[in-house]
């Protein structure tokens, strides 16, 4: 063998075993990481605060720091798979921050879209009939970030008005069987067929009572749809967008010819001038 | 003898060569390590907002799962601490109060932060 092979096969064996040793047996150890570098259910819970933070302060030059310390290519993605993951168990402060977040990174998918009109949704205007007193909305919340559970509603007489705005397309009779309850099942959609996720809709009752959904909530029937338990003993009004505008009225779950309960289902539309 | 002598120099030269390349050039990259090994400003910040977001939810389990990979025994202690360093620095008075009172709903207080819980 020429010297010039040995030493050059005594080269690459002495930089193999130099590199073996960094890399395998003694390799650099970092003491100081970034948030980029852990693991990534802390990245994820990284990421969550940083939403939930940013719906706390609203501070985004400070938001748009904690995101980078992530150094995330495809930040998009990950902050809609960690929404679709917490949304999934229903409403919850943190799926409803992902969603604030997301807006702001001007991310949307239907189902933000739902937690977002659920936020700038304003609350409706109920003037109470002469002689009656509204009772007080509770004001205890901390923060001044909307939440999307229903809040106790004020008991007032109806005042039902005609919505110019919306009509109804289609309207079925179904029979629901225990243990399911009946419904009214809503499909909001455009003046192009398309489903409209974020609606609010109104449902009214005889006595005064009243409650409201947020159609798109369950994107797995259909991204406008939204439904609503019905009691065996009331009739119905459903509106969109207040509770005063009342586009149907008289739903009741009557009893089916067979077993079962008649569930209704709507498909509302905007009105064509 | 000369060959030889060569041959330990080569073997030298590629060991050191190695070597570099595998702690400076081209380090091994740890890219799953454990919170605790964050440098103390990003772990601070994380307490800051584990604070924030403590304000907005209200879910102290949440907070407390968010904290625990920072790799303290005491959450308590470790929020307390980092309010008490943001009262020396100053910081704003929102910032403070959402330590201070986290670190309460974990049961650490001191006198230095009371007067931020309820400010």
């Amino acid at each position: 063998m020429s010297t010039r092979t040995l030493v050059l096969l005594a080269f690459v064996i002495g930089a193999v075993l130099g590199l073996a040793y960094a890399w395998l047996i003694e390799p650099v150890t970092f003491s100081e990481s970034s948030p980029a570098q852990v693991m990534k259910p802390y990245r994820e819970a990284w990421l969550i605060m940083a939403a939930e933070a940013y719906v706390q302060d609203g501070d985004w030059a400070r938001t748009q720091a904690r995101l980078n310390a992530l150094r995330d290519a495809d930040l998009s993605q990950t902050l809609t798979a960690l929404f679709e993951r917490y949304q999934a168990n229903g409403p919850n402060p943190t799926a409803r921050a992902l969603a604030r977040l997301a807006d702001r990174l001007n991310v949307r998918t239907p189902a933000m879209q739902v937690y977002l009109a659920a936020i700038t949704t304003p609350t409706p205007e109920i003037t109470p009939a002469r002689g009656t007193t509204g009772l007080p909305r509770p004001i205890d919340a901390p923060e001044a970030t909307p939440t999307m559970t229903p809040e106790p509603l004020p008991r007032l007489p109806p005042t039902v008005t005609p919505n110019p705005d919306y009509q109804v397309i289609d309207r079925v009779a179904e029979c629901t069987f225990s243990p399911q309850p009946p419904q009214i099942r809503v499909v909001v959609q455009d003046e192009f067929g398309q489903s409209v996720p974020g609606k609010v809709i109104w449902i009214t009752w005889e006595d005064g009572g009243q409650d409201r959904f947020v159609t798109g909530l369950k994107p797995e029937i259909d991204p406008g749809y939204g439904d609503f338990d019905m009691q065996p003993d009331r009739a119905y009004n459903v509106g969109v967008d207040k509770p005063t505008s009342v586009i149907v009225s008289g739903l009741r779950a009557d009893a089916c010819e067979t077993d079962g309960r008649t569930s209704w289902r709507l498909i509302l539309t905007p009105r064509l001038p | 003898m000369r060959k030889i002598l060569f041959t330990l120099i080569a073997f030298a030269v590629g060991i050191g060569t190695g070597l570099a390349v595998g702690w400076y050039a081209w380090p091994v990259t740890y890219t799953e390590s454990a919170p605790s090994r964050m440098r103390q400003d990003w772990k601070d910040e994380a307490i800051w907002m584990a604070a924030q977001a403590f304000a907005y939810d209200r879910d102290l389990e949440a907070a407390q799962v968010r904290l625990r990979p920072l790799g303290s025994e005491d959450l308590g202690e470790l929020v307390l601490r980092r309010t008490e360093k943001a009262v020396a620095q100053n910081l704003p008075v929102p910032h403070i109060t959402s330590l201070a009172r986290l670190a309460a709903a974990l049961g650490a207080h001191s006198e230095r932060t009371d007067p931020y819980l309820n400010p």
